[in-house]
C-alpha cells in the first residue's frame, strides 16, 4: 500500500485569495498578512508495491479525467509543494481545514475506481491554506483567533468550527525546497 | 413613510424581485449598494439582504460580505429594533454574521448553514418546491400574521442550506419563530423527501431572540403571487391560482402575509415614535 499526496492549486489569479486577503488585512486589520495560497490536498492511499507505480497511477487519474483537479486551468504537485527558496517558510504557516460531514471523496473515490480501473483504496480531501507574514509578529494562537477560527464578524474567516476543523501543518512535512 | 432597503452586494441576483416582494403589499421599497453611505444606510426602516451569490461565495456562501463595513450598520440598525430579513444567500450571511438566531446577545456565531445532505451523504445545489410551516409565529415580526397551522409552499434553491446549531443552543431554539420543512399535510419528520437539505429539525429559517430579524434559506419572494405557484404541487395555493386565472385577477400568493406582517410592525411602530 503506498500512499501519495496530491496539491492542486489554480494556475491564473485565485480570486478566493484575493478576497481572503482583502477582508484579513482590511476588515480584520492583521496588515501583517503578506500573502496567501490555496491548495487542495488529496491524500490518496493505493494498493501497489511501489512508489513509482503509484505515481504512474496518479499521473494517469490527472492525464485522463477531471475527477482530482481540471488540468486546463490547474496545475499540482506530488507529495512535496515545490518551493524556490527554503526561507520562503519563514513566516509561513499551512493551515489544512476538513469539513466535519461527508464530503465528495467517497464519490470521487468510486468513479476512479469504477471508471478508470485504478487500484485506489482510500482518499481524503482537505484545503490546505498557505499564509505568508512580514514579519513574526503573530503566534499560532493569534492567527487562530484573528484569521482561521470564525467566531463573530470581527474575529475568523477561514473556518466555521460548526461544521469544519482545522489543524496546522507542520512545514517541514509538506515543502520540497529546491 | 417607512421604506425598506434591499441590501444588494456584490453577487446579489435576487434583490428586483425581492423589491418587487415588498412593494407587493405598498410598502416602498429601495435598492441600495453594499458601499453606500452610512447615512443613506439608517434613512430606512428595515432591511432585506436578497439571495444571489455574495462574492461568488468565496471561502464560504455568505461570510465575504460580513465583513463588510457596511454589516456593522446592519449590526446598529438591529440593535435598534429595526426589522432584518435575509433570505438565501441573505440568511448565510445573517448566520455568519452571528445576528440570528443571537441567543447570547453578542453577535456571537451559533448556527451555519453547511452544503446540503442527504442520508449523511452530499446532495449538492437543489431547486425545487417544498412545504414549511412556522412554529411561534408570534415571536418575530415577519411571521406575526401567519399561524402555527399554515402549511406553505415555497421554493428552494442552494447549495449550502443545511442549518447546523451550536450544540448549547440546540434546546434554546425552540422558543425562537422556527420555520420548519413540512410535508403536503403539514407533517414534520425528517425523511429525505421532506428536508431537502438535512436541516437540524428540518429547519429551513430562523428568527433572533429579539424577533426582528429572520433568516430564512427558501425564497419567499417566489411564491408572493399565486401565478408564481406551480400548477404540479399539491395546495390549495394551486386552485387559488387557477381561480384568479379565470378572473383575470391578480392575487396574492402564500407570503403576502410575511410583507403584511413587516408592513403592520413598522405601521405600530411609527405610531409608538409620534
Amino acid at each position: 500500500m503506498i500512499k501519495l499526496r496530491l496539491f492542486s492549486f489554480l494556475t491564473y489569479v485565485d480570486l478566493e485569495c484575493i478576497s481572503a486577503k482583502e477582508a484579513i488585512i482590511q476588515q480584520l486589520k492583521v496588515e501583517s498578512l503578506d500573502s496567501i495560497k490555496k491548495y487542495n490536498m488529496f491524500e490518496i492511499q493505493l494498493d501497489v508495491e511501489t512508489r513509482k507505480v503509484a505515481e504512474d497511477y496518479l499521473n494517469k487519474i490527472i492525464g485522463s479525467s477531471y475527477y482530482l483537479l481540471n488540468s486546463n486551468k490547474e496545475s499540482y504537485y506530488i507529495n512535496n509543494i515545490e518551493l524556490k527558496h527554503k526561507e520562503y517558510l519563514d513566516n509561513t504557516f499551512f493551515v489544512k481545514v476538513n469539513k466535519l460531514i461527508a464530503n465528495d471523496e467517497q464519490k470521487i473515490l468510486g468513479n476512479i475506481k469504477n471508471k478508470l480501473h485504478v487500484p485506489i483504496a482510500r482518499l481524503n480531501k482537505s484545503i490546505v491554506w498557505e499564509l505568508k507574514f512580514k514579519n513574526n509578529d503573530l503566534s499560532k494562537e493569534e492567527i487562530t483567533n484573528k484569521i482561521i477560527n470564525t467566531t463573530n464578524r470581527n474575529e475568523g474567516l477561514l473556518v466555521n468550527p460548526l461544521f469544519e476543523r482545522f489543524s496546522f501543518l507542520e512545514s517541514n512535512s509538506i515543502y520540497n525546497a529546491a | 413613510m417607512s421604506k425598506v432597503a434591499i441590501i444588494q452586494f456584490p453577487g446579489s441576483n435576487c434583490e428586483y424581485e425581492t423589491a418587487k416582494f415588498v412593494e407587493s403589499c405598498n410598502i416602498e421599497a429601495d435598492i441600495i449598494r453594499w458601499n453606500c453611505s452610512s447615512k443613506e444606510f439608517h434613512r430606512y426602516s428595515a432591511y432585506v439582504l436578497p439571495g444571489g451569490f455574495s462574492y461568488q461565495d468565496r471561502v464560504r456562501a455568505g461570510v465575504m460580505a460580513t465583513k463588510l463595513p457596511i454589516m456593522k450598520e446592519l449590526e446598529l440598525a438591529a440593535a435598534e429594533n429595526k426589522p432584518v430579513l435575509g433570505i438565501c444567500n441573505g440568511c448565510q450571511i445573517l448566520a455568519e454574521a452571528g445576528l440570528v438566531p443571537n441567543l447570547g446577545g453578542e453577535n456571537k456565531i451559533e448556527m451555519a448553514l453547511a452544503p446540503n445532505m442527504s442520508n449523511d451523504k452530499p446532495k449538492g445545489f437543489i431547486c425545487d418546491w417544498v412545504y414549511v410551516k412556522i412554529k411561534n409565529p408570534e415571536n418575530c415580526v415577519f411571521t406575526s400574521m401567519f399561524t402555527s397551522e399554515d402549511i406553505l409552499p415555497i421554493q428552494v434553491n442552494h447549495g449550502e442550506g443545511n442549518f447546523i446549531i451550536e450544540e448549547s443552543k440546540k434546546e434554546l431554539i425552540s422558543q425562537l419563530t422556527m420555520i420548519q420543512y413540512c410535508d403536503k399535510d403539514g407533517n414534520i419528520v425528517p425523511s429525505n423527501n421532506v428536508n431537502p437539505n438535512g436541516s437540524f429539525q428540518n429547519i429551513a429559517g430562523l428568527g433572533s431572540k429579539q424577533g426582528n430579524i429572520l433568516a430564512i434559506m427558501p425564497h419567499p419572494e417566489r411564491a408572493i403571487f399565486s401565478s408564481q405557484i406551480p400548477g404540479w404541487i399539491d395546495s390549495k395555493w394551486v386552485s387559488h391560482k387557477n381561480h384568479s386565472f379565470s378572473n383575470g385577477d391578480v392575487t396574492l400568493g402564500p407570503w403576502k402575509k410575511m410583507i403584511q406582517s413587516l408592513s403592520y410592525f413598522l405601521e405600530n411602530s411609527k405610531v409608538l415614535q409620534t
